[in-house]
């Protein structure tokens, strides 16, 4: 009959009397494989989790932007690199609506199939272009819901691009673009609207954008490598290589063309409008010269007006003088007619006595006068004795003779010397002598003579026949001459008077007519002047009217004029600012991103960084642990089961025969605890921690990654440590001869101690306190494996929070000790210093910082270099100062300082030469001259001679600021509205962004001190139990002997106390440094943890312990209580 | 050729100040088949020789014989070979394994034996019919010593060695387990050594060993040895 194996059979009783063991040999191998593949398994189901939501979803790989936008040509150039790449373009826009009162910054971007997708949480995708699927959080920190309605503030200049203002909210979404948990207050990147942030994502169809350009372009790599494995990256790389070499070709033709475009635009609108001035301008100038004639006209007028008012003026004067002057006339003329009537009665007077008037004596005169002498007469006349008589005679005779007779007859009236003269005949003799006596004829004597002759009673008959016979006074007259009672001289007398005053009388008549004439024509030329002067009135009016006419046009045409000049000056102003817009075209800039450059992302990334490093440190921890404690308590079993080996032994089973119930026992408790390890540590585990996650990243999926090795790593772990250090146990047990076994084990020899030596100190202890020392120094294995049991939790729990307090305030205390400022403001670097001055001139930005940021390499780390424009103003935000010394570091000339952590992790050290390269992938080296305390990030800062003579100019574009708290928002919205200001960021959203990673590394430290406590109260458990089963008999002889209760516990307790004791105090040092070790150990790449443990985490730390001790040493009474005194004493022997 | 011969063997304990001689040079014979008691006061090195006869001790010095085997030069697997199939060994507390029954002690006991006995049969012909499922512990203590005879006769030893066997009993109960073994002795014709610091015992065996300070002082030969049924103590 075959027989059972009865060795299995004892294995498996073993397992059932010690339930308690196996169980805790489970739970040990539960533990460690649950935290080991439950970590390990986390960071590879985040990164599976992460890589299937990108795939999904259609996440790019390449992202580009351009600050001109990008083009179809653009979109098929890249195509056209590689025919692994999707490549498509795409639009988005961001847009202030208004919520509560608040500006709220929504991007809008565009649903296309080949786009990124998105999961739809609720509702529907919209259907045209006035619906809209939006972010959850949106909802939520609006208090919208699907169904309510969005208006955009649309700038000016844009209605044309977007087609609606006025969208529905249809559905509520997640996007793989955005990982961090809109919940938070992160935001979704920067924007240059309202105060620099993107609030919410939304997406909305093609059909609302109407621009002919793409906003970014996204790129696809068609491969099945893991998201950020070195595949990924290098795939990614090479194909950004590619694009990087066709990009300034691309930003060449898109930036000509539009140039051109533009160019092309402002000419047909100046063709346009230059047509149009031209004609204006002919108007213009047929006007101009239409006024211009009109005022030569004008000007015409005027002068012949003025000259006529001249002449008016004149002739007035004129009229004026000859109304004077006739008035003079007038008055003279009078004055003349009375004179001649006085002389007339004078005259009349002296011929009244011959009864005769002034009438009578004229027509005497005229007799007179009439008589015409004869030839002999007029000889007769000549005087004898003259030289020249015979000439003179002569003449006479010819002039007789020839008929000029009446030039010499009337000889009376005087004689006509030129008219006598004349008509001598020049070939006369002594012609000269008788011109001169022509001359020389005294005429008055002449006449005397004459009359004299007349008068002469011998000539009278002819003088009275000549008297007309008609005349009154005929008789008296002929009376008169007969009687010539006047003398000759009176007679000449009367005649020359009557002679005055027929001449004064003619020219008085003269005058007369004359004066009237005057009169007349001075009427006359007073109606003319009136006239005209009527005509010059009206013309004058009519000049008047004709200037205000032309004041009017000449008004209107300058007005005309002003305006044409105006239009036609903005006109060319606006050409010419159109065209210097142009100009001022920046050639474009490409950014060409991939995911890494992805703020989220990196996040995320990071976290799952933290947690690898957790992932190395912990499990390791905790199977060490596990292995502790197997041995604890298999060397317990063990002990039990001495006397079962040595029969078995003495039965004659091998080695491994006895072994096997060992490597049963301790097998079935690993794998089953290992079993539900796995199962918990693969699904649950890994959940929970992504759950925690789950309050910084918005992933909707999850994804167990099928990465099995793990745990069968992990379960391996597990059996390796804990069988391994049960089979260590036992054999040292096996090996031992069958009959020592037998035999019940020989208690530890008591032995003298040390300190029995100082007599004078011992002498003092009571002999339960020496008891005591004795047996901490007999018992030396265990005592010493409860120390380091107790050490060793001590020191994990102390990491614990180690972690958490290095973690907890690294980021406000950098941003309060090293990079002390409250905001940092992007700036456009193409100003000049004098505006980038006016930007930040506010009182209330109390202090800034001017540098000059950029992104260089190092090996294959990338870093920040920083330059400074004055670095005087560099302390009073930024804090360099020695890692160590804690000294002040200056920058110098040529050389850099670099950051802690970077220096750390790349082994650089003071002076060293290190090489760097910028984008374009130019090397350059610098001295580094110190290194610089740093916690968050890594950086490069040197001064801006340094980057001057290494770079190229300096030019600013980020400026640090410190900011008076209460004005800060207000400072941010104005600092934002100035368009070279690009981007405003402030440090605390950064500190929540951060405080948020941070943060949830926090909750996995703490979900591990709550193990390393529950492992530390095992251990103490397990060591104190041995403790005591190991001493049973001394226990109970001491109760035989009669100790109280007390007095027995106080026996075991004052030993476990002082190992206690011994075991924190050693075990804060060990923790303190273990700590250190394990804060580097998880430190992430952008972050030197500060390497600080809170004096609240040491007291913890400690209060945990003694609370674990205290409630061990409880359990420890009851079981002393339990001693049965009798039966263990009756045990073998 | 004597079946077991000892040949001035020796066991110290060496404890660096100390040395302790349990066993100091002795000799003496036993042939198959004898009943042989080895009698002595506390310490005299009894158990120490019948230990390294039984394989589970090694001596310091000198050798033993078994049937012809020097089992003294024995390295572990043939002491192991050696305990499996040759000895049948009964201890002065029992030895039983706690977590097992009566039976499935013995069979613990013969599942490694090539020419074993069935347990049940032995069981039954120790007296324990009906107790062949109890435990141990549930057990009277002559009981437990029967299912450790039985425990060793099951595997067919060439010898059995008993050490102190009734230490443990009372007198009537001691008296049938010598019954027992005297039984095993006569009736299997197989080499029983019994220790005891009993005398009176000594009347039942072929071959009396007297032990003192470590070494045999006295061999005695019973030529008729008397049946345990007629002695009285």
């Amino acid at each position: 009959m075959k027989l059972k194996n009865r060795i299995v059979t004892l294995s498996l009783r073993e397992i059932k009397k010690n339930i308690k063991r196996f169980a805790s040999l489970a739970i040990l191998s539960f533990l460690g494989v649950t935290i080991f593949v439950g970590i390990k398994l986390a960071s590879e189901d985040m990164l599976a989790t992460l890589d299937t939501y990108y795939d999904d979803n259609n996440m790019y790989d390449i992202r580009i932007i351009s600050t001109l936008g990008l083009t179809k040509n653009d979109v098929n150039e890249i195509k056209m690199l590689d025919d692994r790449l999707t490549v498509y373009g795409s639009h988005s826009k961001d847009f202030i609506i208004k919520s509560n009162d608040e500006n709220v910054i929504l991007k809008i971007m565009e649903i296309s199939n080949e786009n990124t997708g998105f999961i739809l949480n609720e509702g529907r995708l919209p259907k045209n272009k006035d619906e809209i699927v939006v972010e959850s959080a949106m909802l939520i920190k609006n208090s919208l819901k699907i169904g309510d309605t969005i208006f955009l503030d649309i700038e000016d200049g844009e209605e044309e691009n977007f087609k609606s203002n006025e969208l529905t909210i249809v559905g509520r979404i997640t996007s793989p673009e955005y990982l961090i948990n809109g919940n938070g207050s992160s935001g979704r990147g920067s924007s240059s609207l309202g105060n620099g942030k993107v609030d919410f994502y939304s997406y909305t169809v093609s059909d609302f954008f109407n621009i002919d350009y793409y906003t970014e372009i996204n790129v696809n790599v068609n491969n099945n490598y893991k998201t950020n494995s070195q595949e990924y990256n290098e795939l990614i790389d090479e194909v950004k290589s590619k694009i990087e070499k066709i990009e300034e070709e691309r930003k060449k033709q898109h930036y000509n063309e539009i140039v051109k475009e533009e160019n092309k635009k402002i000419d047909e609108k100046e063709e346009e409008y230059l047509n149009e001035f031209n004609n204006a301008k002919k108007e213009l100038e047929s006007a101009h010269t239409m006024l211009l004639n009109g005022y030569e006209e004008i000007y015409a007028s005027e002068s012949s007006l003025n000259a006529l008012k001249n002449q008016l003026d004149n002739s007035k004067e004129e009229i004026k003088r000859n109304e004077d002057m006739l008035k003079n006339a007038s008055s003279q003329l009078n004055a003349s007619k009375e004179q001649l009537e006085s002389a007339i009665n004078d005259i009349n007077n002296e011929l009244s006595k011959y009864n005769l008037d002034y009438e009578n004596a004229l027509v005497i005169k005229k007799v007179i006068e009439g008589v015409s002498l004869t030839k002999e007469e007029v000889i007769s006349l000549i005087p004898k004795d003259i030289k020249i008589y015979d000439n003179v005679i002569n003449v006479i005779d010819y002039i007789y003779d020839n008929g000029y007779s009446e030039a010499v007859g009337k000889l009376i009236n005087g004689i006509n010397k030129e008219l006598i003269i004349s008509l001598i005949p020049k070939e006369i003799e002594n012609y000269d002598k008788i011109v001169d006596y022509i001359k020389d004829i005294d005429i008055s004597k002449l006449r005397k003579k004459v009359i004299n002759y007349l008068l002469d009673s011998k000539n009278i008959e002819k003088v009275k026949s000549l008297v007309p016979k008609d005349i009154p006074k005929y008789n008296n007259i002929i009376d008169v001459i007969d009687k010539c009672k006047l003398t000759v001289d009176r007679a000449l007398e009367l005649f020359n008077g009557i002679d005055k005053i027929q001449e004064g009388y003619e020219k008085y008549i003269e005058g007369l007519k004359e004066l009237n004439y005057g009169n007349y024509q001075l009427e006359n030329g007073k109606k003319e002047y009136e006239e005209y002067l009527n005509y010059y009135s009206s013309a004058i009016y009519q000049l008047e009217n004709g200037k205000k006419e032309y004041e009017e046009n000449l008004n209107k045409y300058n007005k005309n004029l002003e305006e044409y000049n105006t239009r036609k000056f903005d006109f060319e102003e606006n050409i010419k600012n159109a065209r210097e817009k142009i100009n001022n075209i920046e050639y474009p800039k490409w950014y060409i991103y991939n995911r890494l450059d992805d703020s989220d992302y990196v996040s995320f990334l990071s976290s799952i960084e933290s947690i690898e490093n957790v992932s190395l440190i912990f499990p390791v921890v905790f199977f060490g642990v596990a292995i502790f404690i197997s041995l604890i308590s298999m060397s317990r079993m063990a002990f039990e089961n001495r006397s079962e080996i040595g029969t078995l032994k003495s039965l004659g089973f091998n080695n491994n025969e006895i072994r096997f119930k060992y490597v049963v026992y301790s097998l079935l408790a690993t794998l089953v605890g290992a079993a539900l390890g796995a199962t918990v540590g693969y699904f649950l585990l890994p959940r929970i921690i992504f759950n925690t996650y789950g309050i910084l990243f918005e992933i909707p999926v999850f994804i167990y990654s099928s990465d099995i090795i793990q745990v069968f790593i992990g379960i391996i772990l597990s059996m390796l440590c804990i069988c391994g250090a049960t089979i260590f146990t036992i054999n040292s047990l096996i090996k031992e001869k069958t009959t020592i076994l037998l035999r019940p084990k020989a208690p530890l020899k008591g032995k003298k101690i040390l300190l029995e030596r100082i007599k004078g100190v011992w002498n003092r202890f009571s002999f339960s306190n020496k008891v005591t020392i004795r047996n901490i120094f007999r018992y030396k294995k265990r005592v010493c494996m409860t120390i380091l049991g107790i050490v060793g939790c001590t020191a994990v729990l102390l990491s614990g929070y180690a972690i958490r307090d290095s973690v907890v305030n690294l980021v406000a205390t950098h941003f309060e000790e090293i990079f002390r400022y409250d905001d940092s403001v992007y700036v456009n670097d193409k100003i000049s210093k004098e505006e980038v001055d006016k930007i930040f001139a506010s009182s209330s930005i109390k202090e800034k910082l001017y540098t000059s940021v950029q992104t260089v390499k190092f090996k294959s780390s990338e870093l920040e270099l920083i330059a400074f424009y004055d670095e005087s103003k560099l302390s009073k935000i930024i804090t360099l100062k020695d890692k160590s010394s804690e000294e002040e570091l200056k920058l110098q000339d040529n050389k850099i300082i670099v950051t802690s952590k970077f220096a750390k992790v790349h082994k650089i050290n003071v002076n060293d030469i290190i090489e760097i390269s910028d984008v374009n992938n130019k090397k350059y080296s610098f001295e580094v001259s110190g290194i610089a305390q740093n916690y968050l990030g890594n950086f490069i800062f040197m001064n801006r001679k340094t980057y001057e003579d290494n770079f190229e100019k300096y030019k600013t574009n980020m400026v640090y600021l410190k900011i008076d708290e209460k004005e800060e928002e207000k400072i941010i919205s104005e600092l934002l509205e100035n368009t070279n200001v690009l981007g405003v960021s402030s440090t605390s959203d950064t500190l929540e962004r951060l405080n948020g990673i941070f943060g949830s590394l926090d909750t996995i430290v703490l979900i591990l001190v709550i193990f390393s406590g529950a492992l530390a109260f095992v251990v103490l458990y397990n060591l104190s139990y041995i403790n005591i089963s190991e001493r049973q008999r001394e226990i109970a002889t001491l109760k035989v002997l009669g100790f109280y209760p007390k007095e027995i516990d106080s026996y075991i307790l004052k030993e476990e106390i002082i190992i206690t004791i011994l075991g924190v105090i050693l075990g804060i040092i060990v923790g303190t440094w273990f700590g250190g070790i394990i804060v580097e150990t998880v430190e992430i790449d952008m972050a030197q943890f500060i390497k600080k443990i809170t004096l609240a985490s040491y007291i913890k730390t400690i209060l945990f312990m003694i609370l674990f001790t205290v409630i061990v040493n409880i359990r420890v009474h009851f079981v002393l209580k339990k001693i049965n005194m009798i039966e263990s004493l009756k045990s073998v022997e | 050729m004597a079946y077991i011969e000892f040949e001035k063997v020796s066991k110290v304990y060496d404890m660096g100040e100390v040395k302790i001689t349990a066993l100091d040079e002795t000799s003496f014979k036993i042939d198959e088949g004898e009943l042989v008691v080895i009698l002595g006061p506390s310490g005299a090195g009894k158990t120490t020789c019948l230990n390294i006869l039984g394989g589970m001790d090694s001596a310091t010095s000198g050798k033993v014989i078994v049937n012809g085997k020097e089992i003294t030069s024995y390295n572990e697997k043939e002491l192991i070979k050696y305990r499996r199939n040759d000895i049948g060994f009964v201890f002065q507390f029992y030895n039983l394994i706690q977590n097992l029954t009566a039976l499935e002690n013995v069979e613990l006991s013969v599942q490694i034996c090539d020419n074993y006995i069935e347990p049940v049969k032995v069981l039954k012909d120790v007296g324990l019919e009906n107790r062949m499922n109890n435990f141990p512990s549930q057990l009277s203590g002559g009981e437990q010593q029967r299912v450790a005879i039985a425990r060793s006769l099951a595997k067919n030893p060439r010898m059995l060695l008993c050490d102190e066997p009734t230490g443990a009993l009372d007198y009537k109960t001691g008296k049938q387990i010598l019954k027992l073994l005297e039984k095993t002795a006569r009736e299997k014709k197989m080499t029983v050594v019994i220790i005891t610091h009993n005398s009176a015992i000594s009347q039942m065996a072929d071959k009396v060993i007297k032990f003192k300070n470590g070494k045999q002082e006295e061999i005695i030969i019973n030529e008729n040895p008397k049946s345990i049924d007629e002695i009285e103590w």
